[in-house]
């Protein structure tokens, strides 16, 4: 994967900077670690002034109103200036009872193009994939999705990660996901995943 | 970070080692994220797909029978731990061959993660286990301490008990000797008043008073001491009217009987089942404080075995208590008989206990039902008398006349001076010793002077003295025979119930009345 290394971005659970518009997939073991990664990956990026979204199952308002408040970020202010956006998973994911590759695709090129036109330096998102995606309508092309975002976040390079719990989808599929992230949150770190193939290879196989 | 390109990215064909170590590296780290064993094999077989030269992965925890020059299987051991293996079914086998050690290196990898996850799996059980014992020991102890405060509680109610009994004990005994002699005088002054005379209404009055007091002290000296009853056949009828009606005598609260005339005889000490009579129907009293009736009844009842709890199987006659007051909290009628348990302000919580000690020892039981606002009825149970009630004589001996010379030992004065006045009066020589060896004293002397005692009558009780028993015993050893009376204020002395067993020929209990005295001479004549 090529990125635009000319915009680097801090991501809040590692020192290190990446180029914007990077995609990580991010498999955790339990929910302190899901909440550690998505605290710093959020809160990295309002410091940073990006535009900033977060797809929560869980009402996470409260935590992260707390987490915000410790640092001096008034929430409320965040949100109703638009800096920041929670929504809930399902309804982003499975409006309609279904789920739609380019239904999501559309939304976060729209994001994007939002986030320029807002004059934010840089835009991300962070969300977890819920395992109900096995049983609902158009959850087969959950790989499909993925790979089709890698090729999105070249030309709408928001900073993406996708987080899964490993407790939630079977050891079979957590593989298949790492086909089509390139990158990898693992113990703190980011680092290239040798399992990626590239979005042309892959959906190019389906 | 050093960011790979498409045109830098290893490829897999040309160089053997690096894209696959990084994928082994990969998955080993994600293994430890993964919550089972199914979801790891998942993983594993899945990933090592990729490795070239490889067609087919799949997990078995036993080992194969038999395998195919063209698989390969490759063991997860460590320390003698076997988590099972993994089956490779390779497309070539020389595609495969530069990769192998590399998979048999990440093999044992993955044993040690599951083994760690074993170990740690086994170290959470065996920490809950830990914590489900210390909560069941918890539980224990906290059980085992409640019951430890019950007990004590118990013991230190039982030991509050013992020492007021003793304090009660010691000051009934004064307080009985006191009222013996206020008794004494009131029933000689009575005698030497014309029986029309105000003063000789005022006199009965005053003894009916004296009465009430003596059957107070009597339920305390009973309570205090606990000790057996003086068991006469008798008709339980005859008492309960006297008993209840007395008790309610100047209250709102009527009385009906309803008692059976062909009920059996009983065995009991009247004075103690008439301070149960009482206690039960001044307890019905105060529960009806707008007034009322209370209802009695007496029957003969043959009970089964387990009809009443501790009551075997017989013949008992039943009395009945019954009010329409306002009844016992259920949650009370379970410590209804405990000692210094009591719902009335001020109450000593003494009169049910005492109730039940009587009850018990009279091989009878004692019972109660109740509900708030619906009144209480209490049960008694005694068994029926192996003795047919005899017709006594119509009235006992109203005068008595004697002679001879009579000891009487007490330590309290006015006892004595009571005792002797009313044997004076019936004709006797008296003489008083205020204790034991008093009393040897003039016995031998008397004896010496050729005109020895006719009868002795000794307090069993002498403080900081030679009680009654210890003074017949020496004097028999003197050679003095003659018949001796026990006394004393304990009416539940088992001398007194058995005199005879201790060597003395009779008991009287204190105080008694002229009346008493002189049924006393009538027997021994």
């Amino acid at each position: 994967m090529s990125y635009n290394a000319d915009k680097l971005v801090s991501l809040g659970f590692t020192e290190q900077q990446f180029p914007a518009g990077i995609h990580i997939c991010h498999i955790y073991r339990d929910i302190n670690e899901c909440e550690d990664a998505f605290l710093k990956f959020i809160i990295s990026g309002l410091k940073a002034g990006e535009k900033t979204s977060f797809f929560s199952r869980n009402s996470t308002a409260q935590l992260l109103e707390e987490e915000f408040e410790k640092l001096g970020i008034i929430y409320e202010d965040k949100v109703e200036s638009g800096a920041f956006s929670l929504s809930d998973t399902k309804e982003v994911y499975f409006r309609d009872d279904c789920f739609l590759p380019e239904r999501m695709l559309a939304l976060l090129a729209d994001y994007y193009t939002t986030s320029q036109e807002e004059g934010y330096p840089a835009a991300r998102v962070i969300g977890e994939m819920l395992p109900e995606i096995k049983e609902i309508s158009g959850g087969s092309r959950l790989l499909e999705y993925e790979a089709k975002v890698s090729l999105l976040l070249k030309t709408h390079p928001v900073t993406a990660v996708c987080q899964y719990d490993a407790e939630a989808f079977d050891g079979a599929t957590i593989m298949d996901i790492l086909k089509v992230h390139p990158l990898m949150l693992i113990r703190g770190g980011v680092i290239h995943n040798p399992f990626f193939i590239p979005p042309e290879d892959f959906l190019g196989s389906l | 970070m050093d960011m790979e390109t498409e045109s830098t990215k290893p490829d897999k064909n040309e160089v053997p080692g690096a894209a696959v170590l990084g994928q082994l590296l990969l998955m080993q780290s994600i293994l430890c994220n993964l919550p089972g064993k199914h979801s790891i094999h998942q993983f594993i077989c899945r990933g090592l797909l990729d490795i070239p030269g490889v067609k087919n992965v799949a997990y078995s925890e036993v080992p194969l029978p038999e395998v195919h020059k063209n698989s390969r299987v490759l063991d997860l051991i460590v320390d003698s731990s076997n988590h099972g293996l993994l089956l490779l079914e390779l497309s070539d086998t020389h595609l495969f061959a530069p990769y192998e050690q590399y998979l048999k290196n990440f093999c044992f990898m993955v044993a040690v993660i599951l083994e760690e996850r074993r170990k740690r799996r086994k170290i959470e059980e065996h920490q809950i286990q830990l914590e489900e014992t210390v909560a069941e020991r918890t539980t224990e102890l906290r059980v085992a301490n409640e019951k430890l405060q019950v007990e004590l509680a118990k013991q230190i109610r039982t030991d509050k008990l013992d020492s007021i009994g003793i304090l009660a004990g010691g000051i009934a005994h004064d307080f009985n000797n006191l009222l013996s002699g206020i008794f004494g005088f009131l029933d000689l002054a009575s005698q030497s008043c014309s029986i029309t005379s105000r003063t000789y209404g005022y006199l009965k009055k005053a003894q009916q008073v004296n009465s009430r007091a003596k059957d107070l002290t009597r339920q305390l000296l009973t309570f205090s001491k606990g000790g057996a009853p003086e068991m006469k056949p008798g008709n339980l009828a005859s008492i309960v009217r006297d008993n209840a009606l007395f008790a309610l005598s100047g209250s709102n609260v009527a009385v009906q009987f309803d008692l059976a005339g062909d009920l059996w005889v009983s065995d009991f000490d009247e004075n103690q089942m008439g301070q149960v009579l009482n206690n039960l129907v001044i307890n019905a009293q105060h529960a009806m404080r707008k007034g009322g009736t209370i209802v009695i009844t007496a029957e003969n009842k043959v009970l089964d075995a387990d009809t009443v709890s501790t009551l075997p199987q017989g013949e008992y006659i039943k009395l009945s208590v019954i009010d329409t007051g306002t009844g016992i909290p259920i949650e009370l009628v379970k410590n209804i008989f405990d000692p210094f348990f009591t719902t009335k302000k001020g109450g000593s919580g003494l009169g049910l206990a005492t109730s039940y000690s009587i009850i018990r020892k009279h091989n009878g039981g004692i019972d109660v039902e109740s509900a708030p606002g619906k009144g209480t009825t209490f049960y008694i149970y005694l068994p029926r008398s192996k003795f047919v009630l005899e017709s006594l004589p119509v009235e006992s001996i109203q005068s008595h006349r004697g002679s001879g010379k009579i000891l009487v030992m007490d330590d309290q004065d006015i006892l004595l001076d009571i005792a002797r006045e009313m044997l004076e009066i019936m004709g006797y020589e008296v003489m008083t010793a205020t204790d034991g060896d008093q009393a040897l004293g003039l016995l031998g002397a008397e004896a010496r002077s050729g005109k020895p005692f006719n009868l002795a009558i000794f307090d069993l009780t002498i403080p900081g003295g030679k009680g009654g028993i210890d003074t017949l015993i020496q004097m028999r050893e003197m050679g003095i025979e003659i018949p001796v009376v026990a006394t004393s204020g304990y009416s539940v002395d088992p001398v007194m119930a058995t005199p005879d067993l201790y060597g003395f020929v009779d008991s009287i209990k204190k105080p008694y009345i002229s009346k008493q005295l002189k049924e006393l001479l009538n027997r021994l004549n």
